[in-house]
């Protein structure tokens, strides 16, 4: 890194430190084509991204283990660029231990995904859900929206010893909610992605629960990776805060270097 | 409960500009609105600061109080003002209403006072998407003889109102901002059969593999900046075009020169 990070944003200069998206995806979403993976693993070179987690958009809509199959083998295709979340389903109890077994047996393997379906994280159908991550020691990321936590927060306070991430944390300008939730429980860390950028609101998050608490993510390929990493390129924090959350506290969490 | 302490204080409205791209934003607000959150910033200098901070050399700029349901008269002296200050950094665009009343705006009048300021833009603000053809087609035509760009909010139409109106007038140069990253389903058969819309970036049209995506299906000129200030940041939505695998003429094209473009052509 060799001059400041808003200047790499401003002239599109490739980011020379490594990034790493917490909160990605492959597959289509409804009409919304995504770009092929090798698009997509472009992408991440132009802008500077070493790694993403992801999940299938097809496990979200309800086709999870084909969704599962499928970022298990991009990750196999593209080594070290993708590692994965295994998506698991509040709607299908019944597959849930199963899956999560039959994911973790691979390496590539190294998140759980959760979604807000209808069942809130609290209800005790998640339980082997939230038991399995802290046998393996595992992060979690939930899908949030809008301020409401629908238990993840709850859940959180409950199984200390993991890490608790609030997909899309600020969005519906209920930066409030997050941030007081974030600042309230240890093990839960706000996760930027989301598409509109509200002003002053990075800013706020940092000012109020510290850098050490806050994940980057693109929701890729429903948002440009470029557009997500630039809301912190821009940001008026410090730059060690920026690597903090574009790379420091994932790697941390994930045991991803 | 903590206030929020006031976070745009660190730059100066003084021109300050080191990126190495030209950018001017199309969407723009300025003034004070119904429902501020506290976290935003809106005095004129506010946004001056920031677009010091993020590179952003000019602004075209409409009343956020007159967009938000304000009289537009009042919204509309307040971006004049805005603009008088600050010539070198503001553009004025006006919030203009099919009014109803004796005594209030016409739209002669509206012309009138364009004519005087050289106002170049209009944005419309129908209430509960209410673009209906009958109701606007004065104030369309009007736009249309002179070349007037019309910016338009994508919250406040519909697909088929848009289809509509632009049926209508097929001339009419709408630049339609906030769009969503979905929304291509619509917006690219609307585009392919109406070819004087513009989309402006701003705030989420950000499909992945975008801007690039839709420069395979439609020119760059067809694609205009703009960030949505002061409900949001600029910062991603310049980065979505600095680090974009299009060629250094396209985003120019963007950046400034499509709304550049438009301004120059327009006859108040």
């Amino acid at each position: 890194m060799n001059r400041p990070l808003i200047e790499y944003g401003k002239n599109g200069i490739t980011l020379d430190f490594p990034v790493i998206d917490v909160h990605a995806h492959i597959g289509h979403f409804g009409t919304l084509l995504s770009p092929s993976l090798s698009c997509q693993v472009k992408e991440m070179d132009r802008v500077g991204i070493k790694s993403a987690i992801i999940s299938h958009v097809g496990s979200i809509f309800g086709d999870i283990r084909r969704g599962n199959d499928s970022v298990a083998e991009a990750a196999l295709e593209f080594k070290g660029r993708f590692y994965c979340y295994c998506h698991v389903s509040a709607q299908y109890p019944e597959n849930i231990e199963g899956e999560l077994e039959r994911c973790f047996k691979n390496k590539v393997f190294v998140g759980i995904k959760v979604y807000q379906v209808g069942t809130n994280f609290d209800d005790p159908v998640y339980d082997p859900v939230w038991e399995f991550a802290v046998k393996r020691n595992i992060p979690v990321l939930a899908h949030t929206w809008g301020g409401n936590l629908t238990g993840f927060d709850k859940v959180a306070q409950r199984f200390k010893s993991i890490p608790f991430l609030a997909g899309h944390s600020g969005s519906g300008f209920a930066y409030k909610q997050y941030a007081d939730v974030a600042k309230k429980v240890k093990n839960l860390y706000l996760d930027l992605t989301y598409s509109r950028e509200h002003t002053n609101m990075i800013e706020y998050f940092v000012r109020e629960v510290g850098a050490e608490k806050i994940v980057w993510g693109s929701d890729a390929p429903t948002f440009s990776m470029s557009h997500q990493i630039g809301k912190i390129l821009f940001a008026r924090i410090p730059d060690k805060d920026k690597i903090k959350i574009l790379y420091t506290n994932t790697s941390r969490l994930f045991g991803i270097s | 409960m903590k206030k929020n302490k006031k976070i745009v204080s660190f730059t100066s409205t003084e021109e300050k500009v080191s990126s190495s791209y030209v950018i001017e934003d199309c969407f723009c607000g300025v003034g004070p609105w119904m429902h501020r959150d506290s976290l935003l910033p809106y005095e004129a200098e506010d946004m001056l600061k920031l677009m010091n901070h993020f590179g952003i050399r000019k602004a075209l700029i409409h009343s956020n109080f007159a967009l938000d349901g304000g009289y537009d008269v009042m919204g509309n002296e307040h971006i004049l003002e805005a603009c008088d200050k600050y010539k070198r950094r503001f553009i004025p665009a006006f919030v203009v209403r099919p009014n109803p009343h004796k005594g209030d705006m016409q739209l002669s009048d509206y012309f009138a006072l364009m004519h005087k300021h050289g106002i170049k833009a209009v944005w419309l603000a129908p209430k509960g998407q209410a673009l209906w053809v009958w109701l606007y087609k004065d104030i369309v035509a009007a736009c249309c003889k002179k070349k007037i760009p019309i910016f338009i909010h994508r919250d406040d139409i519909t697909p088929d109102s848009l289809y509509n109106l632009c049926d209508t007038f097929p001339d009419a140069r709408i630049v339609l901002a906030g769009v969503s990253y979905g929304e291509d389903w619509w917006l690219y058969p609307l585009l392919r059969q109406f070819k004087e819309i513009r989309v402006c970036t701003g705030h989420f049209y950000i499909p992945s593999y975008n801007p690039m995506r839709f420069l395979e299906h439609f020119p760059a000129t067809r694609l205009i900046f703009g960030s949505g200030l002061p409900f949001f940041s600029p910062g991603g939505m310049i980065a979505h075009v600095t680090y974009a695998d299009i060629s250094e003429k396209e985003k120019e094209l963007i950046f400034y020169k499509n709304m550049e473009n438009l301004l120059e052509e327009a006859q108040p």
